[in-house]
């Protein structure tokens, strides 16, 4: 039961790459395709990212079990911003774009074909993102990731102490699993059966030995650390990994970084935006 | 073991060998050395009348403690639960007063440090301290990380790390190990890194908490190894808290015994073993052989011929034979001890595993492989084997937490397949290692009625199940006491109780010897036992072979997901060929008994009772 992404061995380019590449990477496609609201688009950006996935020796199915996972969180996203979006809202004042009502009766909130498009791009939008970031995650070790912001100026001591807490979550998973086998062997139902009601019921069963597993394994790995010297006199840490740009990483800072500028020029000029794909379905 | 046979003037070799240092690399560590070898008589630590009381805590942990360990010294600290051993090493490197705060008397002084006015970070460089869990001291996410940082939290040169965390790695014979991750290795590796990673750091003093309590036996022997290289290579100071008074009784040059906070021994090994009927009281487990002999010695005829205890089965079986020569020894057939020949295959089967498979998730190898067992009404089973053998895998298919990938589990003769955990809980009684995490409610009575309430019970028969159930674990003055304020025994009694209030036939007990003292094992398995005298099937799952040899009437020894040999209790003991292909080995006496019958005595046994039995008889 892995909660978190894991860094998974590798030799490849994105491998090596310097973390502060890949972070800039997220970042600067992050905010490009915010920006854009159009389903090929944003489509057609997620397509080299999947190619470069396969080419570091991700599977992809590994790569995309995470959207199994969150399948009702995607649908739900969907579906609110569907409705809140100001492009279904504005399509909706001309009847010929509404394609459905979700309640036909009352004429109530109206489906519109360019709302849809908005939509989908919204859904895309929200895949990318995760894809990126887990595909950094995959390639690229935690401690890594840590020293990356320590160079960033983040504080040392909390950069570590992240990367501490997110290396436990699986031991906390383990730990989970087990009380919950722990609670059934007395005759607890656990969340198989039942209401929703007693669903909830069956949460103190855990909650306590969850909890006090927790504080003693907090206590149990600070005392650890701090007897390993941690926090003693951190300024002056060393840290026995060496960061350093190679070419690949001047090429691919450059990319986001056009990747921004391009984004930002574009869109404000009007492109990028859902009305192209509208255009090509509905106007050829 | 030359080191075993001696080790009173080992120790003095030791403590001599201050001039004989291989030269240090590090400047750093040369500034300490230097200052220590300007002393001319140095005491590495120094507890001067040191009694310690955590915030909140109603008595002192520790108490009046006076102790100097010298430079060199190899010390074993033993003591039963709540002595004060683990304090004692929070002393050590200032996490006791400045992480775990208290009230502080006394002085600890660290190569003539006074922890008070050091900070956690400065001693660390002096005392390296590895705890019990392994898991929860490795927080890097590849083993050269986790053995740098250390190095790395103290600033030390990036080229200087590189080379320690190679000579770390050669050391503890790890290479190509270097980047896999510390949470995938076995407990034996994961706590061969901790103590790889602390050494890094270059500590004179090492000071080990439990580092095998948690392991299973190819575990324990992969970090006493790295200990005695530690002691080998390294000529540092050592002090061990272990209650594997067994192997690590050659190891020592010295032995302290805590209890409830003071020093009641402090001695070579053969001198604190000497008073082996002390160390019983207080719960400890000396030597299987040592035990023996120290009951032997009881007899008029043997004690003349006695003048000393042995450590070793070696020692002893010399000793023993040359007594039972003397003393024309010749074998009685002692009774009492003969149910444990055969399996009774009469009873009524309880749970079975027929052609049984299991793969966990998202593996190739699979865990379990065509596992055929049955067990009997009334049996009291021990499975022993390695971590990873699949003792826990197959056990919980009894109980429905697992589903085998092939095969049938049947419980009481019915198919388990369709059955969920809540109710086969009725049938199958599962009692997990640390009792903390089936603890929740907030009474003892609410959590033995929690089951029966869960499965809608009527409210009479609640009420007489806590009662009945209460009385059978010697709780019931405990009923309303809420279970987080009881100490570990009760709350471990109240867990075993939650489970019993199903009235389950069989009670699965897993792993009541890990992480726990001598005494607390023994008391588990006494109340096993007596379900199982009042009729119900134990199965336990445990490291510990004197306990198993002891209470189990059938063994099940499990290697690679198969089961190597499944028979009665003396049987298996007796099989030494598959119990070395499993990396176990008998108890002491049971080796003990095997060796005479090398030197032509007849004498076959499971404990320290029934070979002192063997022998006081055959001799009058």
């Amino acid at each position: 039961m892995s909660v978190i992404v894991e860094f998974l061995e590798g030799k490849s380019l994105l491998h090596r790459l310097d973390p502060r590449s890949k972070m800039l990477m997220w970042g600067a496609f992050t905010v490009g395709i915010v920006l854009i609201s159009d389903p090929i688009v944003c489509l057609a950006l997620l397509v080299p990212f999947v190619v470069w996935t396969a080419a570091s020796g991700i599977p992809l199915k590994t790569a995309f079990s995470v959207y199994v996972r969150v399948y009702s969180l995607i649908i739900l996203y969907g579906v609110v911003s569907l409705f809140l979006s100001n492009a279904n809202l504005a399509a909706a004042k001309d009847p010929a774009n509404i394609v459905v009502y979700l309640d036909p009766i009352h004429k109530w909130l109206p489906v519109t074909n360019q709302g849809i498009i908005w939509d989908v791009a919204m859904v895309i939008r929200f895949i990318f993102i995760i894809y990126v970031l887990q595909l950094i995650m995959f390639t690229t070790p935690m401690v890594d990731l840590v020293l990356g912001l320590a160079k960033w100026r983040v504080p040392a001591k909390a950069a570590l102490a992240m990367s501490i807490a997110l290396g436990f979550v699986p031991v906390f998973a383990i730990a989970i699993s087990t009380i919950m086998d722990a609670q059934k062997c007395r005759g607890w139902k656990g969340f198989e059966s039942g209401s929703p009601v007693d669903k909830i019921k069956a949460l103190p069963v855990l909650f306590t030995p969850v909890v006090m597993n927790a504080i003693t394994r907090a206590q149990q790995i600070s005392v650890a650390i701090e007897s390993r010297g941690f926090g003693h006199n951190i300024e002056k840490r060393t840290w026995t990994r060496e960061l350093k740009f190679s070419a690949a990483d001047y090429v691919v800072n450059a990319i986001s970084i056009i990747f921004f500028v391009a984004t930002n020029v574009l869109t404000s000029m009007g492109y990028g935006t859902y009305q192209l794909t509208y255009s090509l379905l509905f106007r050829s | 073991m030359t080191r075993g046979e001696n080790p009173g003037p080992q120790m003095k070799s030791r403590c001599g060998s201050i001039n004989t240092r291989v030269v240090p690399r590090n400047s750093l560590y040369i500034s300490i050395q230097l200052t220590v070898t300007r002393e001319p008589v140095m005491d590495e630590v120094l507890f001067e009348d040191v009694s310690f009381t955590y915030a909140g805590g109603s008595k002192p942990a520790i108490e009046h403690l006076n102790l100097k360990i010298g430079k060199g010294e190899i010390v074993l600290i033993a003591g039963p639960n709540a002595a004060g051993k683990t304090t004692l090493c929070r002393c050590l490197n200032g996490l006791v007063p400045h992480f775990f705060i208290g009230d502080l008397h006394g002085n600890v002084v660290i190569q003539s440090r006074n922890t008070r006015d050091e900070d956690i970070g400065r001693l660390s460089q002096i005392v390296g301290l590895v705890f019990d869990d392994p898991v929860s001291q490795l927080v890097c996410s590849s083993v050269s990380d986790e053995i740098a940082f250390g190095p790395e939290n103290l600033g030390i040169p990036r080229q200087e790390i590189v080379a320690r965390v190679a000579e770390s790695i050669e050391f503890l014979r790890l290479k190509g190990y270097e980047r896999r991750r510390p949470q995938f290795l076995s407990g034996g590796e994961q706590q061969a890194v901790a103590i790889g990673a602390v050494m890094a750091m270059r500590p004179s003093i090492y000071a080990l908490d439990e580092p095998t309590s948690n392991l299973d036996p190819i575990g324990s022997e992969q970090v006493i190894a790295v200990v005695k290289d530690l002691m080998k290579k390294e000529n540092k100071t050592l002090i061990i808290v272990s209650h594997n008074l067994e192997d690590l009784a050659t190891v020592a040059d010295r032995i302290i015994v805590l209890n409830e906070g003071k020093i009641i021994l402090d001695g070579t090994p053969r001198q604190v073993f000497e008073s082996v009927d002390i160390l019983e009281k207080i719960g400890l487990a000396p030597p299987q052989v040592t035990r023996l002999m120290g009951r032997l010695r009881g007899n008029s005829k043997i004690a003349s011929r006695l003048d000393r205890l042995p450590l070793t089965v070696e020692e002893a079986c010399e000793i023993l034979a040359r007594i039972l020569r003397d003393s024309r020894y010749s074998p009685k057939q002692v009774g009492r001890h003969v149910a444990r020949h055969e399996i009774n295959k009469e009873q009524e089967v309880i749970v079975e595993a027929e052609n049984v498979t299991f793969f966990y998730p998202k593996t190739e190898t699979p865990a379990l492989k065509d596992i055929n067992v049955k067990v009997y009404h009334g049996e009291f089973v021990a499975i022993i084997g390695q971590n990873g053998s699949g003792k826990t895998t197959l056990v919980k298919h009894f109980n429905g937490l697992l589903r085998p990938t092939k095969g049938t589990v049947r419980v009481k003769g019915e198919d388990a397949a369709d059955i969920p955990t809540w109710r086969l809980s009725e049938r199958v009684g599962y009692v997990f290692q640390n009792p903390d995490l089936q603890l929740f409610n907030t009474s003892v009575r609410n959590e033995i009625a929690f089951g029966p309430k869960s499965l809608k019970y009527p409210k009479e028969k609640i009420d007489a199940i806590v009662a009945d159930t209460a009385s059978r674990l010697k709780i019931d003055h405990l009923l309303n006491e809420s279970p987080g304020t009881l100490d570990k025994g009760g709350r471990q009694r109240t867990a075993i109780a939650a489970v019993l209030a199903l009235n389950p036939d069989v009670v699965v007990v897993d792993e009541p010897t890990t992480g726990q003292d001598p005494a607390m094992s023994r008391q588990i398995m006494n109340t096993a036992k007596q379900l199982n005298e009042s009729g119900k099937t134990i199965i336990t799952i445990t490291h510990n072979m004197e306990l198993a040899s002891e209470y189990a009437r059938r063994v099940i020894v499990m290697w690679n997901g198969e089961i190597l040999i499944d028979g009665p209790v003396r049987e298996v003991f007796r099989n030494s060929q598959a119990l070395r292909q499993s990396y176990l080995r008998a108890p002491q006496v049971t080796r003990l008994a095997q060796a005479l019958q090398g030197e032509g005595f007849s004498i076959d046994a499971l404990s320290v009772e029934e070979m002192f039995e063997q022998v006081e008889q055959g001799i009058s």
